[in-house]
């Protein structure tokens, strides 16, 4: 028997709550779009929770931020999975319309003022869909000026009411003692905060020891404020050429740091590090301004020969490091401040990545999706999708291509473009 | 687990249209609004009208559950079923499915619906999803114009 259901229970209303559901799985464009379908679809729309929602619902598909020569583009790591031989065109800044479109005329009045200045500003991190950049430049009576962006590349929205930051560098060979970033959310009192830091030698002790200075600026402030120094020093502080690997990670209102206790000076060397006990996560909670020490897993017993890593993955926090010279190891602090949580995720033979054995191993994992992990080589900028369960390995190939499609840059060489991305989901959070 | 103190074999869910489905108790694992009724009876078998749920749609609800709860299935297989589900019906089909997954309380099933319905309605034009949903716009056409102008990137 067939009941002809259609026409008796049409389906005439769906109320708000299901259209938020759908709405959440939309791309940002679309849902801007659909503002103006009617009154509630607006007001649904730009209610906070929706924002959440969709927020919530697009981390489960995070990107990339890719540097290109005129600007940046973002890719899922999702297309990599599926195809580890991607072709980016370099106009796709420009055209694709999630992507900032600086040369469309409604926009330029916004971007105006950044326009000629546009590569000068480099990604410091994103979190909620939200990056921050930020250009140095040099100031002739000021040392250097420190300038700062907070942009939603999905909504097109530029906020700029951040406050210069100037740092004076009385020699040249002092400007490498300028301030690092750091960009988090503070889900306390829901606000975003930039970290500024900078770490000066000590010579009054005996030993010489890192002094470092630590200032915050709280969005919908008007002034940088200096708090606590750290207890001890970020890795990515010391002088070494690997340190980007361990610029801040962002997690749950806190920023966190690889560290190093017993820093000595400036031009500390990674090969003085003698005891596993040195290194520690220094995390700087958010809404209190203060800092709490992370011990890094039991399991963790040696020093490797190269630095190891810390990474948010997964919406966790994740170490990972060399051991003896043959394996690349992962641990994921299942719940966040608990040493004790530490579970180590895999341990992967060198020789199963077939990577080129020329080369030093310096991995980092950049994502996690199941038994398929993304895993770039700093030292040669390679990167592999490797299935985990049954070891098949991809090499990754980005290649982007210019409007006359000759291709301009190749990431499956040395192009360390690569290893500065950062994570990126789309939002429609904007912060006012 | 609640589901565990019941002794309820089989389960007889009764659509609106009054078709009548026989099924085992961890098919309706998912539909919360069903499981929450059966969890406070001790009998061995059990009636449960659904009012708000044509038999068509019901029928196509315990099909998805019946291939989700199976642990035989591999998730490829899963994953397969669910593209060709979505594929066979129309719009009014997933929107009534989205509602009756509402109703029954199924989270997954009501999260994958959605999903489903947002792709076809991803990149359409205002017109397309009004009519999609049977919407009138309450906005005077000025007010229309003004919100267009906002956002006008997001319209090319």
């Amino acid at each position: 028997m067939d009941f002809p259901n259609r026409r008796v229970f049409p389906p005439a209303f769906i109320p708000d709550h299901l259209i938020a559901e759908i709405l959440s799985f939309l791309s940002v464009k679309t849902i801007l779009r659909l503002k103006c379908v009617s009154k509630s679809w607006y007001t649904l729309i730009s209610h906070p929770t929706f924002v959440q929602n969709h927020l919530n619902k697009s981390s489960r598909n995070p990107n990339f931020t890719l540097t290109l020569d005129d600007g940046y583009t973002f890719i899922p790591f999702r297309h990599l999975l599926e195809n580890p031989s991607i072709a980016v065109k370099s106009d796709a800044f420009l055209q694709n319309p999630s992507l900032a479109a600086l040369n469309d005329t409604s926009l330029q009045n916004q971007f105006l003022d950044i326009l000629p200045h546009f590569n000068d500003f480099k990604i410091v991190d994103s979190c909620n869909g939200l990056i921050l950049l930020c250009s140095k430049s040099r100031s002739i009576r000021l040392g250097y000026e420190y300038r700062f962006y907070i942009w939603n590349p999905a909504t097109r929205i530029i906020y700029d009411k951040l406050g210069s930051l100037y740092y004076c560098a009385p020699n040249f060979q002092d400007h490498h003692l300028g301030f690092k970033f750091a960009f988090g959310f503070d889900d306390t009192t829901e606000r975003y905060k930039v970290v500024a830091y900078r770490v000066v030698e000590d010579d009054n002790e005996d030993t010489t020891l890192g002094k470092s200075e630590v200032k915050v600026f709280s969005l919908g402030d008007s002034c940088w404020r200096n708090i606590l120094s750290f207890p001890v020093i970020p890795l990515n502080w010391i002088n070494l050429r690997y340190a980007y690997h361990n610029d801040a990670v962002h997690l749950s209102g806190t920023i966190n740091w690889l560290a190093v206790k017993s820093y000595f000076h400036t031009f500390y060397e990674y090969k003085y590090i003698t005891h596993v006990e040195q290194f520690v996560i220094v995390s700087l909670d958010l809404s209190t301004e203060t800092y709490k020490q992370l011990l890094l897993p039991p399991g963790f017993d040696k020093v490797p020969s190269v630095q190891p890593v810390i990474r948010v993955l997964m919406d966790c926090l994740c170490f990972s490091h060399d051991f003896k010279n043959s394996e690349f190891v992962l641990w994921q602090m299942k719940e966040y401040g608990v040493q004790e949580s530490w579970t180590q995720l895999f341990k992967i033979d060198y020789q199963n990545l077939q990577l080129n054995r020329l080369f030093n191993f310096r991995l980092v994992c950049l994502y996690i999706n199941g038994d398929e992990v993304i895993i770039l080589n700093g030292f040669n900028n390679q990167a592999v999708v490797y299935n985990l369960k049954n070891e098949i390995v991809q090499r990754i190939k980005l290649k982007i291509y210019n409007l006359k499609n000759l291709v301009v840059t190749r990431f499956d060489n040395n192009n360390n473009r690569f290893t500065h991305a950062k994570y990126y989901v789309e939002s429609l959070v904007s912060v006012s | 687990m609640a589901a565990e103190k019941s002794s309820i074999k089989i389960i007889t869910l009764i659509a609106a249209d009054g078709s009548v489905f026989e099924v085992e108790p961890n098919i309706v694992k998912e539909m919360k609004t069903v499981q929450s009724y059966i969890d406070e009876l001790d009998q061995n078998t059990v009636s449960i009208p659904l009012p708000n749920v044509f038999g068509n749609d019901l029928a196509m609800i315990i099909e998805y559950c019946k291939k989700h709860a199976s642990e035989e299935e591999t998730k490829e297989a899963k994953e397969e079923f669910d593209f060709e589900f979505v594929k066979r019906m129309k719009s009014d089909d997933k929107l009534r499915l989205l509602q009756a997954a509402s109703y029954l309380n199924m989270e997954s099933f009501l999260q994958f619906m959605a999903k489903a319905i947002a792709a076809e309605i991803e990149n359409q034009s205002v017109e397309f999803v009004r009519d999609y949903f049977q919407i009138e716009s309450d906005f005077t056409p000025e007010e229309e114009a003004e919100l267009r102008k906002e956002n006008e990137w997001a319209f090319k």
